[in-house]
């Protein structure tokens, strides 16, 4: 367990026994057992916190000038210590300082929301609401409040939870400048840049763990629409275009990961050009289940972009097209790459579909690039 | 692709290296828990193919994978274990270029710490080259590395800016071991932006040095590009000087103790160029002839070690004379107008250390002086041991050109680099060493009360602080000689 591993030589190395035993002990990776089981735990302090502050959002509309409004007025909120931790340089080294490693095996920086008072925490839930859609802040509640299910199953604690999220803002907020609002931690990792009206949420890592647990008697799956629509579109391909959207060797893991920044990815996978009418319909409700995450304001540009390239559009798939199977499915077109992976161990550790992993990039546009030349 | 002793020295010599690439740590993604994910981009670009590729193990498997690494057990990367690995990952590896065996040359090895490995925290990431022609149509990479737990293979292709051919059909074959790629002419249609330079770099160093990695894979179009480069090589010597360390407070010390000449300081700076560049060639050639039996991690401690004992000495001998010029009265020498003076039993010295110092001779003289000591058989030999010391201990990025163009059969043009680089080195250092020698001599100008104290005091200090800086960097060497004897 980490609190035996004192020396901080060896105290990672223990963690590795430790993360072992955990994930053995609690099934967090295990089966759809899990799920029942956690859910009788959802409802935490923090997990309820998060799910009302979810329900305020409904109305919230969201823009750049509503982010920098909220996060100056987050700012007015903290003490110079704090200041000067959520505030940081905009450098790549400090954008790219996000994972979907718990803390206990990844450093991050900024303010963590269980270091912060109430009126602080609203502060930096109201810049989350500002940057994003309803459905959006709904999906970052939702995976918060999972990792705090995944926590209270039991097991080793590897410093995760609901409130194991952080905030932190890189560069000066500004109405004209290029500025970064970074909150993330084990399942989450958003990277909302502005530059004056414009927008963006690439890189932002969507994971989920466990993908389905019961709150307050209803079942919640932060990404149902990401799975069950990409399913929707792989069984309405005939099977000529199925066997070209099917990669050949298995994939298990987002290619594009944390660490990955700049890379643009090769097409693979079946051509958008091939669909019918129903088909490119149901890419395009596929691509607006992840674009619409950010303000409605900025996701309709970016809808209408997705749109007008469709045809260079590839869907790429691994794994069974049967709902219910773990998959690994990546959407590539000229404007965004989309990837979702099951995490799928073997044995005892099979993560299968309670366990997600997903990006969701621009390419050339990380961290808003092309927004600042 | 044919695992030639060659590419496997270059394997161990760029993962020695590696620090010098100053290569980011890219954070891990922790799953899959149980596997070994090896993931591999290949990336077309001009000229060249580049290779990446990523060994994230997961948290189940991350201690008994770090301990293959590990060899000796001391829950340590050292450069010779580290080494090792990047060799059998790189004999694991195969290429084929339009069905032909192609050579590639490891250029970088990013290592994370023992522990963070071994508790599933971290990736290791090694990135090779290899030239890759217009009429290119099609390469296979094939990555056989296996290790006792399973592993799962990921490869993909991606794209770059300056890419000059596009990106066809990708086949994955062998259970995703293998990965096919068919290439045409033309610019990629969907080709990536290249990330601005504000978020890939953050310094003018890293990025001059991405130029230089860069134009040893490029042709050279004219004269003019090649005067380019040379220049360019030369600026990232320069950046070079002035990181830190590189003797500059050895120098400072020193300088501010003693008269030597601005004939003394430029003569040296001739001296650390080719010196540098003399132990480039040597050990490049020593590690590509030798292999692992000649490793930098062992070899560069020696030279600390070499180099920190003729500081000491150096500096030992300083003291003693000016002690007992003290002693005897004979200290009040640098009077505003300059003569010659009574030091003829001890013309002149100097020394400099490990990692290019520089200083200019302890000449014991005035700038006036007709007999400065680089004109006599003495001060000759003392600025060329300064110079050996101030260039014997090769900077890995030095050593990683010579290296990556000796596997692209580029030596020359290396070795053009390397010199370039070594100028640019010593030009700062020497720059340096004028700018103290000057100074020294401008404060007395106006100020000639000062003479007691640039006459007495200060010069006994200053030859304080080239012992005590002489002994950290012995201390140093053989520190640094004991970790790594320990893995032999």
């Amino acid at each position: 367990m980490p609190g035996t591993c004192a020396p901080l030589a060896t105290r990672r190395s223990c963690l590795a026994g430790a993360v072992s035993l955990v994930l053995l002990v609690t099934g967090g990776c295990a089966s759809d057992d899990g799920d029942s089981g956690a859910a009788s735990t959802a409802t935490s302090s923090s997990a309820a916190t998060a799910t009302a502050s979810a329900s305020a959002a409904d109305s919230s509309t969201g823009s750049s000038a509503a982010v920098l409004s909220t996060a100056q007025a987050l700012v007015t909120l903290l003490d110079d210590t704090q200041k000067s931790a959520v505030m940081g340089e905009r450098t790549q080294a400090n954008l790219a300082q996000w994972s979907n490693l718990p803390d206990e095996l990844f450093k991050r920086a900024g303010l963590r929301m269980d270091a912060l008072n109430d009126q602080q925490r609203a502060g930096v839930l109201s810049i989350l609401k500002a940057g994003l859609s309803a459905d959006g802040y709904r999906q970052v509640v939702a995976v918060t409040t999972a990792d705090g299910v995944l926590k209270a199953s039991g097991g080793i604690d590897l410093d995760f939870g609901a409130d194991h999220y952080w905030i932190r803002i890189l560069g000066t907020p500004s109405a004209t400048d290029i500025w970064t609002v970074q909150y993330g931690g084990h399942h989450l990792a958003l990277n909302l840049t502005m530059r004056g009206s414009t927008m963006t949420l690439a890189p932002t890592l969507w994971g989920a763990q466990p993908a389905s647990y019961t709150d307050a008697s209803k079942t919640v799956e932060p990404l149902s629409g990401e799975t069950t629509k990409a399913f929707a579109l792989v069984d309405a391909l005939d099977a000529t275009q199925q066997k070209q959207a099917i990669l050949t060797s298995e994939i298990r893991e987002i290619v594009l990961g944390s660490g990955q920044d700049g890379k643009t990815l090769a097409a693979e996978g079946v051509k958008a050009s091939t669909f019918t009418d129903k088909q490119r319909t149901l890419l395009l409700a596929l691509i607006e289940e992840w674009i619409t995450t950010v303000n409605s304001g900025t996701a309709e540009s970016k809808l209408a972009a997705a749109e007008k390239n469709l045809d260079r559009t590839t869907f790429a798939w691994y794994g069974a097209t049967t709902i219910g199977q773990p998959i690994y499915y990546r959407v590539q077109g000229p404007t965004f790459t989309i990837e979702f992976a099951h995490q799928q161990g073997q044995g005892a550790n099979a993560g299968g579909i309670t366990h997600i992993h997903s990006i969701y990039r621009e390419p050339g546009n990380d961290y808003g690039a092309e927004l600042s030349s | 692709m044919r695992p030639t002793s060659v590419l496997t020295r270059c394997a161990v010599a760029a993962a020695a290296t590696a620090a010098g690439l100053a290569l980011p740590a890219p954070p891990a993604s922790a799953h899959p828990l149980d596997q070994l994910v090896q993931q591999v981009y290949l990336t077309p670009a001009a000229a060249s193919l580049e290779v990446e590729v990523g060994l994230t193990p997961g948290t189940l498997i991350a201690a008994a994978f770090a301990r293959t690494i590990d060899t000796d057990g001391d829950e340590r990367f050292s450069t010779a274990e580290t080494a090792a690995h990047a060799v059998a990952l790189k004999k694991a590896s195969s290429l084929l270029i339009d069905g032909q065996a192609a050579e590639i040359a490891v250029t970088g090895a990013n290592y994370p710490p023992y522990d963070l490995l071994a508790a599933g925290g971290a990736t290791i990431t090694i990135h090779a080259t290899t030239p890759l022609n217009a009429d290119s149509r099609q390469v296979a990479f094939s990555d056989h590395y296996e290790v006792a737990a399973s592993s799962i293979v990921q490869m993909a292709v991606s794209l770059s800016s300056d890419a000059t051919l596009t990106v066809g059909d990708i086949t994955h074959t062998r259970d995703g071991r293998t990965i096919t790629v068919q290439l045409a002419s033309g610019t990629p249609a969907r080709a990536g932006k290249a990330t601005p330079t504000d978020l890939r770099s953050s310094s003018a160093g890293t990025d001059m040095k991405a130029r230089m990695f860069g134009a040893l894979r490029s042709p050279l179009t004219s004269p003019w590009s090649l005067l380019i480069l040379i220049g360019v090589c030369a600026l990232l010597g320069a950046f070079h000087a002035l990181t830190p360390g590189h003797g500059k407070t050895l120098l400072a010390a020193y300088l501010v103790g003693t008269e030597g000449t601005p004939r003394q300081a430029i003569m040296l700076g001739g001296v650390i160029t080719v010196m540098h560049t003399s132990s480039v060639l040597l050990l490049g050639t020593a590690v590509l002839l030798a292999g692992h039996y000649v490793l930098p991690g062992i070899l560069i401690p020696t030279l600390e070690i070499a180099a920190g004992a003729v500081v000491l000495i150096l500096g030992v001998r300083i003291a003693r004379r000016r002690w007992s010029a003290l002693r005897s009265g004979n200290h009040d020498h640098d009077h505003s107008h300059g003569h010659a003076h009574d030091h003829h039993d001890t013309p002149g010295h100097s020394h400099s250390h490990g990692g290019s110092a520089v200083a200019v001779l302890d000449a014991g003289r005035s700038p006036k002086t007709t007999s400065a000591p680089g004109k006599t058989k003495t001060g000759f030999r003392e600025i060329a041991g300064m110079g050996v010391t101030g260039g014997i201990i090769p900077c890995p990025e030095a050593l990683s050109i010579l290296i990556l163009a000796v596997g692209l059969h580029r030596t020359a043009l290396g070795i053009a680099m390397i010199v370039a680089f070594s100028v640019g080195l010593a030009a700062i250092l020497v720059g340096l060493g004028l700018v103290l020698v000057t100074a020294r001599t401008t404060i007395l100008a106006i100020k000639p009360a000062g003479n007691r104290w640039f006459g007495t005091r200060l010069p006994m200090l200053s030859a304080f602080v080239v012992v005590t800086l002489g002994l950290i960097m012995t201390v140093n060497g053989v520190l640094h000689a004991v970790d790594e004897s320990q893995l032999t």
